[in-house]
């Protein structure tokens, strides 16, 4: 099937391509390992426990990997390829945009697993960590939440031209979005009205949520709100990426 | 002869601009067709018509009996496009941009050979931001070829190229046709058209002006050769001017003389060395597309 074979083409330039970039490497792959190391040897109190600690640290970072690609690797490469008129090269070449695209969501959802796993690898290894729920549902959840946070920060290629400005837009999402969700921070040591009245707004939260739910084996029943707002926030995503995507 | 493109009456509109206005032509197999014009005069949005890339707001187009609009992904698989503008990421090497686009299409070409085709041989592991401008040309050339397409379109193939690289190219377009290809050439150097394509339709501002081959649009315009020089002092002009079958135009100290034939040249010559006249840049130049286009439209190709 030709599909499948310009699947598996644009996947593979794409992960060369990512692979090419230092700094891409680096916030996948090391940057996650290294603030499980600072969190757990500087952050957190001397008197915490830690066995407990790093269960929630753990899919926290999880999440960290999987907003790093859908804030910055998905809408980077789409608006530089877009930019150099890439994508319309590829387009001209009989391929379809819902393949290209596809191919890009995919080669990303792979270097996000490959980050994840050197993660929970590392977090099992040296500090303990277990999955307390079942590995099913938490890969399952998982997928859920790289798609639903890959569709809602598809916006940025349809606001933004240039791939500096891609760049630009990009940081100043993340670093925020990432104190007051709770990732980087727990929710309870921020200060109650940003938890309150900011956190609930930002998507990551309810990322990060269902991931600690998931990885500790929280029932499912219990994580129902999470699972139904990151639903919402998926089909969002999709209608503005439909709506406002721009091609060229 | 086979006919592999018929366009009728296309018309696309961007707002109140009507960028293509109205064009029928009709393209025969194994022929260099060139569409020129100068900038803004709407051939990008004509062959992007014709590619499917763009959708006409009227008209009606099949190439290789295949409806742009409607079938774009399967006559894309059957030809080859070179883009005015679209680059490769800086960080893919020569070989893996044509391994990629390779596998795009149902059917391709062997690699090695292609790169030789276009000269990139030695640089199939070199990053694509490593190219000069030339080789990226190339590349795109060689992507534009690697499904072996039956119809090639070339759009501004060689602009922003050297005079030295832009002859290498000119080669290459002609040797794709001597392989069995059909070429559609989009270019606003008149020169280019002249010297490597079969037909040529020039158009401004969205219409065809003319349609024939380079010769005959040549032979329309009147005044076979053109000679160019400046003088210092002008009191010789009235004797130029008196030289039978000559026409001449004064420009400040510029003149210019159409005539006929080789004679009139030598008299012009014989005249102004027997009255010791100091003239400069003495050239004999034949009509060319520019001034075909210059005395169809009344303006400069380019200001
Ligand atoms: N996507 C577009 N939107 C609006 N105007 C356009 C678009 N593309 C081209 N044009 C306009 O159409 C005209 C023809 O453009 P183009 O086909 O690129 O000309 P050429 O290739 O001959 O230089 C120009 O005036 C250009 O500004
Ligand atoms: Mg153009």
């Amino acid at each position: 099937m030709i599909v499948l074979r310009q699947f598996r083409k644009l996947i593979s330039m794409e992960v060369r391509v990512f692979r090419r970039e230092p700094i891409g490497v680096f916030f996948a792959f090391i940057f996650p390992v290294f603030f499980l190391f600072l969190t757990m040897e500087v952050f957190i109190p001397a008197e915490a426990p830690r066995e407990i600690v790093i269960n929630y640290v753990t899919p926290s970072l999880m999440v960290l990997i999987i907003a790093t690609g859908a804030i910055f690797g998905v809408p980077l490469s789409i608006v530089t390829y877009r930019q150099i008129k890439f994508l319309k090269r590829l387009t001209a070449s009989g391929a379809r945009s819902l393949t290209i695209l596809g191919s890009i969501a995919l080669a990303n959802f792979m270097i996000t697993v490959l980050g994840i796993a050197l993660l929970a690898v590392a977090a099992m290894l040296v500090y303990d960590a277990t999955l307390g729920g079942s590995l099913i549902s938490f890969l399952a959840g998982f997928v859920f939440t790289f798609l639903s946070l890959g569709a809602i920060f598809l916006f940025i290629p349809a606001v933004v031209r240039s791939a500096r400005a891609a760049n630009a837009l990009s940081q100043i999402i993340f670093f925020p979005v990432m104190f007051f969700s709770g990732v980087f921070i727990p929710l309870d040591m921020l200060p109650d009205w940003i938890a309150r009245y900011i956190s609930p707004f930002i998507p990551i939260t309810h990322a990060a949520e269902l991931m600690q739910g998931l990885w500790l084996g929280t029932p499912l029943v219990d994580l129902i709100w999470q699972v139904l707002i990151l639903l919402g926030i998926l089909c969002l995503g999709l209608v503005i990426a439909v709506r406002a995507f721009r091609w060229e | 002869m086979e006919t592999v493109i018929v366009v009728e009456d296309i018309i696309k509109r961007y707002g109140d601009l009507a960028a293509v206005d109205g064009v029928s032509f009709k393209v025969y197999k194994n022929e260099i067709f060139g569409i020129v014009g100068p900038n803004g005069a709407g051939k990008t949005t004509l062959v992007e018509c014709m590619e499917g890339l763009r959708i006409p707001s009227g008209g009606f187009i099949r190439v290789l009996d295949l409806d742009p609009k409607a079938d774009g992904y399967k006559l894309r698989q059957l030809i080859g496009i070179q883009l005015q503008e679209g680059l490769f990421p800086d960080r893919l090497k020569v070989n893996e941009v044509l391994d990629l686009f390779a596998g795009l299409y149902s059917r391709s070409v062997a690699i090695r050979p292609l790169l030789e085709k276009v000269g990139l041989l030695d640089k199939a592991d070199g990053y694509f931001d490593s190219l000069s401008g030339g080789q990226k040309q190339r590349l795109s050339i060689a992507v534009a070829l690697v499904s072996d397409p039956q119809v090639v379109f070339f759009d501004e193939l060689t602009t922003g190229l050297d005079p030295q690289a832009r002859r290498a190219m000119w080669g290459m377009v002609s040797s794709i046709r001597d392989a069995g290809k059909t070429v559609i050439l989009v270019t606003h150097f008149m020169e280019e058209a002249e010297r490597l394509c079969d037909r040529v339709a020039i158009i401004d501002r969205g219409r065809i002006v003319a349609l024939d081959t380079p010769a005959n649009l040549i032979s329309r315009i009147d005044g076979g050769l053109r000679i160019n020089f400046w003088l210092d002092d002008l009191s010789i002009v009235t004797e130029l001017e008196n030289i039978k079958g000559c026409k001449l135009t004064v420009s400040d100290q510029d003149i210019t003389i159409q005539c006929a034939d080789r004679r009139v040249v030598d008299e012009v010559k014989r005249v102004l060395e027997h009255n010791n006249c100091n003239f400069h840049d003495f050239t004999v130049s034949k009509p060319t597309l520019e001034d075909v286009f210059l005395s169809i439209t009344g303006k400069e190709m380019r200001e």
